[in-house]
């Protein structure tokens, strides 16, 4: 019984509420401005004209166009800015055995060297061959890292042999090569090219001149 | 002939030629395809080479985003 007198207060509530908002709607609708006149009634006005053949209604109205128009317009396209990303690999100097690998890798073994010669010989009538710089391991960059020395060179071997090498040495290889007259020459004269690397820490590998 | 010491003991030939060319340039950071390029080996064998020296910890990647043309 009670809850639904609750129920009952509580729409009787509602509906009081409801004719309240129906009336404050009214009253706003009533208010319209002395001067200016109700659409409706100006709808109604239109109609009356129509019947009467004194107005025409067109079709193509301005507002109706605008949106055709701007449609027919190309669309321009966005200028997008593309972004790409590259990843670049490098070594981590806090590996645990950085130092050690760095050794171990950088250390050039005889094996390599002897294939070296082999591969030196095969070029041509080379009459000497002399290796100093990064086939030593020596930070200071020398004058050449490689001197060869001879005549009749196969320049299409010589250049693979260099591309090898460089991929084998992982860096590029500062290479000169002279015949026998340049390097006699030179030597006479005291070359500075030719001092600085024949007195500074260099290795032999062929040897037909008898330095 | 010797085999190459270095090679039997990583057992793979780009391996060796990467680490080689990475220690050589040590500061310096490249992208895979300019290591393949220097140590004349394809793309997807460094690729693969750099992902399992990435998992050690050895190699680091720094990723870059660079403003394309197209």
């Amino acid at each position: 019984m009670i809850k639904i007198k609750s129920k009952r207060k509580g729409k009787t509530q509602i509906s009081k509420q409801a004719s309240k908002k129906q009336k404050f709607i009214k009253l706003r609708k009533n208010k319209v401005h002395p001067k200016k006149v109700k659409r409706e009634k100006i709808r109604n006005k239109i109609k009356q004209l129509k019947r009467q053949r004194l107005l025409k209604k067109k079709r193509k109205s301005f507002k109706r166009t605008q949106p055709n128009k701007s449609r027919k317009r190309p669309i321009k396209p966005k200028k997008k800015i593309n972004f790409k990303s590259v990843s670049r690999y490098g070594l981590n100097p806090n590996f645990i055995f950085f130092d050690e690998l760095r050794n171990l890798v950088l250390k050039s073994s005889p094996s390599s060297r002897s294939k070296m010669v082999k591969r030196i010989i095969s070029l041509g009538r080379v009459k000497l061959a002399v290796v100093s710089g990064i086939f030593l391991n020596l930070e200071i960059p020398a004058a050449a890292d490689l001197l060869v020395v001879g005549e009749d060179i196969d320049r299409r071997r010589l250049r693979s042999f260099l591309r090898d090498l460089e991929s084998e040495v992982g860096t590029e290889v500062a290479f000169s090569l002279m015949d026998r007259e340049e390097f006699e020459y030179r030597r006479r004269m005291f070359d500075r090219f030719l001092r600085v690397l024949l007195e500074g820490p260099h290795e032999v590998l062929i040897d037909k001149i008898g330095l | 002939m010797a085999k190459q010491v270095l090679e039997g003991l990583f057992d793979s030939k780009v391996r060796v030629r990467v680490l080689r060319f990475l220690f050589r340039n040590f500061p310096g950071f490249f992208t895979v395809v300019a290591i393949a390029r220097h140590s004349q080996s394809s793309t997807r064998e460094v690729k693969r080479e750099l992902a399992r020296l990435g998992e050690i910890g050895l190699v680091k990647v720094k990723t870059l985003k660079v403003r394309s043309s197209r």
